[in-house]
């Protein structure tokens, strides 16, 4: 970064000479590196560079931000004026914001890496996707392959008037695969992809050809099955599609933002069985496997936290606003998408804690279902208000005598936040968590980047339906 | 900022060109930006934004690469360096045409809104507490006993977007646009339900506005005590909203040249066929005044046109930009767009319209004419659907169970599936009369003989 911390304690004090009872800046420099192959073209080789600072300020109780990308000292002092302005307009007419006292924090991390992946020969990179693309396209009905490679590096840099000073560098590295296949004019799709916090040394040691040649023989078998028939099931859940399910169907509820907005059917249930026994739901920004987030973007740190014990709701995810109004502790959830967004209180890793069923003890006592499984999912969705969440699962199996069977596709999950978890009746023994350097969770039109995962569970019932 | 980004490119260029880089194209994009944020029915916060980016796009010998940046002040010695070094290690792309040239404009619209332009936070502030009263006006109508705006924001965009080759072309335009998202929620006998306001044009029409904001709050009231109903089969009802949300997950990504070219898309070699119900037809429009998508050059400086892509039901166009045209041996349609501005372009739609010129009919008859079916205004997981074949998705949130043509009560919870080529096709009983704008979408309501619902 550019400016020194010199420089970014005169910029404090200059917010707090013009009247902010609080400042804090936010400089990020974020690189991302992208290759897409498209049926074996390089389609895009792009290297994105982001750079910039947000300010938030409050004056006289009321909030208010402004950023640029224009790291000129002059310029930093202008979007400093205007977030001033903008708590300033919104003096008796919006919410006074209290932030939680919290212990002053100064730290500097950099997550473990061995190899920077920018520092590797751009043509090794395309080789290992190139590679894949040969791969894929060797199985028989394949129509379409394009291989992906991604890489972040995310650098942090959190000062407050406090006297916060959070130095966090991440770096993210994964690949994904887009895959069509079809058979006797049936066409299906598969997304997959695998991401880690580490350099270019995971993708070296990673089985690719397994993961590539695994995708290809689904996608051609879905192409062959039929879309699973609508109506309600008993489901087994891997390990991927439960830290879907929570992050959808339970987590986003559990946002303090959301609560304080009178947005969460959660409101009000601190206390109360809100799930089975059986279910542990946690929050944590470092869990392996996970996205990294010691601190979040505004200098806390990432606690674990269990906002679901034994089936009792015991807390939502707090900012230090949201911790203050609601009366909660600070839970380090306050994050941005970049610089230039507001904070929002948003979920890191969301998982759930194991049980003590092995997974075949779970099929074995499961005699007709449905087996849920996570690779090919493309994602889910809630509305926190109705109550109402939903996800899709990849092609998954019909369970039939204790064990999985037939293949179907197209399968989309719905449910409702108060009900579905109060039918977990088993879980199992095998925490997975993921992370995804391809995508993450979208709220309020900002994007960051998430993990999630659990054991295989069982849930007693939940509704199924297809497209076809 | 115009002259930023072409002194800037200009300086790129030379650079490149020392490096005996010939073909060269940039893309930048700036804003401004303020938005105010509402929580539990009061501003929460004011977030004022000044950003700008580009991208740079070079190819040596066919090899081609890119690279963006946020960075206006960089030394273009660095940026030509770096993007040599990636484009030099990866391999030629046989069909690599070059960059687009030949800029001009095509199809004009009203894009670009003075008074938005020229907005203070203060008189924002007073429109969006305006819109948040008839929102609870409509509300308080449907005899709630509360209505509040739970959260959302308003925002309003004043920005710029400049395309430049290495061959001495350049073209510039200034936009603005103006966004307005939230929940209303309200409580009536001891329930509570929500509906959404959107609100997304490139100008700020007061009038449509208020009907929106009041329709919202009658909503918020309407889904009060929604449940599921038993799978099955059933008529289906899709507003213009939840029809745009499908076009746009299932049926637009299929008019991509790109995606047809790679044989992810059910329109392979369709052209000239029948596709849809005789009675639809679907153009791509990019003159409509004050539409989020019209423009009149595209990402890559080619001139935008309207264009009709499907006529009563037959593949007529499909959308193309440099790149796909070149390897058709065809002019591009004027359709490239960029995800981000280092990115491709790959085709898209400007304005995508739908048109009926079959059986029209209002919503009440639509609903008169339902033996047992569900009317759709609120849909999520909707864009999880299935492009490369059609399969069509989502959960209802907010919806009307419907038996011998009168709206029984409202649902939720239930899973709708099926097949877009079916439901614009063979299963098509009827459309909406006017086609209602959604973002970039123009589409009216349709009616669909039967639909697959996982219920209860």
């Amino acid at each position: 970064m550019t400016i020194s911390s010199v420089e970014l304690d005169k910029l404090i004090k200059f917010g707090e000479e013009n009247g902010a009872s609080y400042i804090d800046l936010r400089l990020q420099e974020k690189t991302y590196e992208s290759i897409i192959v498209d049926n074996g073209v390089v389609r895009e080789y792009s290297v994105d560079i982001s750079k910039g600072v947000g300010i938030r300020v409050i004056v006289n109780d009321y909030e208010g931000y402004a950023s640029t990308n224009d790291l000129r000292i002059e310029k930093i002092k202008e979007a400093i004026l205007d977030a001033i302005k903008s708590a300033k307009a919104l003096e008796n007419k919006a919410y006074k914001i209290e932030l939680y006292s919290r212990p002053v924090y100064k730290d500097k991390i950099i997550s473990h890496y061995a190899t920077d992946a920018l520092e590797v020969d751009p043509s090794e990179k395309i080789d290992l996707l190139m590679n894949m693309y040969k791969l894929a396209k060797s199985i028989e009905g394949i129509i379409s392959v394009s291989p992906r490679y991604g890489y972040e590096v995310d650098h942090r840099i959190f000062v407050s008037s406090n006297g916060d000073y959070i130095d966090v560098t991440t770096r993210l590295i994964g690949i994904g695969l887009y895959i069509v296949g079809q058979t006797e004019g049936v066409t299906e799709r598969l997304w997959d992809s695998n991401s880690r916090i580490a350099g270019w040394e995971y993708l070296k040691n990673l089985d690719i050809e397994k993961f590539t040649l695994e995708n290809a023989k689904l996608v051609v078998e879905a192409t062959r099955a039929p879309a699973i028939k609508p109506g309600k099931y008993v489901a087994v859940l891997d390990n991927e599609i439960v830290g879907l399910m929570l992050h959808e169907a339970f987590g986003h509820a559990t946002e303090g933002d959301i609560v304080e907005a009178k947005g969460s059917v959660l409101e009000g249930k601190i206390g109360k069985q809100v799930a089975s026994e059986l279910v542990t739901i946690v929050d944590d920004g470092r869990i392996d496997g996970g996205y990294y987030l010691p601190y979040d973007d505004e200098g806390t740190p990432k606690i674990k936290v269990k906002t679901v014990e034994k089936g009792i709701l015991k807390t939502f995810l707090h900012s230090l606003s949201t911790a203050k109004k609601l009366g909660g502790k600070p839970t380090g959830n306050a994050r941005s998408m970049s610089y230039s967004h507001t904070l929002l209180v948003r979920q890191t890793n969301t998982y759930m804690e194991p049980g003590d069923w092995k997974v075949e003890e779970l099929f074995r006592d499961t005699r007709k279902g449905i087996y849920i499984k996570g690779k090919g999912a493309l994602g889910g969705q809630v509305d926190p208000a109705m109550g109402t969440f939903t996800f899709t699962a990849g092609p998954s199996y019909l369970i039939e005598n204790g064990e999985p069977t037939k293949l179907v596709r197209g399968v989309m999950l719905s449910g409702f936040i108060l009900e579905t978890l109060k039918n977990v009746d088993a879980v199992a023994n095998d925490l997975i968590v993921h992370t995804n350097v391809f995508g993450g969770c979208g709220k309020g039109g900002q994007i960051v980047r998430v993990g999630d995962g659990g054991p295989h569970i069982r849930v007693k019932e939940i509704t199924i339906g297809s497209g076809r | 900022m115009r002259e930023i980004m072409l002194n800037l490119s200009e300086k790129i260029f030379k650079s490149l060109d020392s490096r005996g880089v010939s073909e060269a194209e940039f893309y930048g994009v700036w804003g401004k930006t303020i938005s105010i944020t509402v929580s539990n029915d009061k501003f929460k916060t004011i977030n004022v934004k000044d950003v700008g980016e580009y991208g740079l796009r070079i190819a040596i010998d066919k090899k081609v690469a890119g690279i963006g940046s946020s960075d206006l002040t960089i030394d273009p010695e660095i940026i030509a360096d770096r993007i040599v070094k990636i484009a030099k290690s990866s391999p030629s792309d046989p069909d690599w045409p070059g960059f687009a040239h030949n800029y001009s404009r095509g199809v004009m619209a009203s894009i670009y809104d003075h008074k938005l332009a020229k907005m203070q936070i203060d008189e924002l502030s007073e429109i969006l507490r305006q819109v948040m009263e008839y929102s609870k006006e409509g509300g308080k109508k449907e005899g709630a006993e509360e209505t509040i705006i739970t959260r959302g924001d308003i925002t309003v965009f004043i920005g710029g977007l400049y395309v430049a080759n290495s061959y001495g072309e350049n073209l510039y335009d200034e936009l603005t646009a103006v966004h307005i998202d939230y929940m209303v929620k309200s409580r009536k006998e001891g329930e509570e339900s929500s509906y959404y306001l959107v609100y997304a044009y490139r100008n700020l029409d007061e009038e449509i506005l208020r009907k929106d904001a009041y329709k919202a709050g009658e909503y918020s009231v309407k889904f009060i005590k929604a449940k599921p109903i038993e799978s099955g089969e059933y008529t289906l009802i899709l507003d213009p909203y939840m029809n745009a949300e499908f076009l746009t997950s299932t049926l637009i990504p299929a008019f991509s040249a790109l995606n047809i070219q790679q044989k992810r898309s059910p329109l392979v070699n369709k052209i000239g066929e029948k596709i849809l119900s005789e009675d639809i037809t679907i153009r791509d429009d990019p003159g409509i005044d004050w539409a989020l998508g019209s423009r009149s050059f595209d990402d890559e400086g080619i001139p935008t046109r309207n264009k009709v892509l499907v006529d009563k039901g037959v593949l007529t166009e499909i959308l193309y930009d440099y790149y796909t045209a070149s390897k058709d041996n065809r002019p591009s349609t004027g359709n490239g767009f960029r995800r981000s501005p280092s990115s491709p372009p790959q085709p898209s739609p400007t304005n995508f319209v739908l048109l009926s010129n079959g059986n029209t009919m209002s919503i009440e008859d639509m609903i008169k004419e339902t033996k047992k079916g569900i009317l759709v205004h609120g849909l999520i997981g909707h864009w999880m659907s299935n492009y490369v074949n059609g399969a069509t998705q989502g959960t209802v949130t907010h919806g009307f169970y419907i038996e011998n043509g009168e709206i029984k009560h409202p649902v939720k919870g239930v899973v709708i599936g099926g097949n877009i080529y079916d439901w614009l096709g063979k299963d098509l009983v009827a459309t909406g009369k006017e086609p209602i704008q959604f973002a970039n979408i123009y589409t009216p309501e349709i009616m669909i003989s039967k639909t697959r619902i996982a219920g209860k």
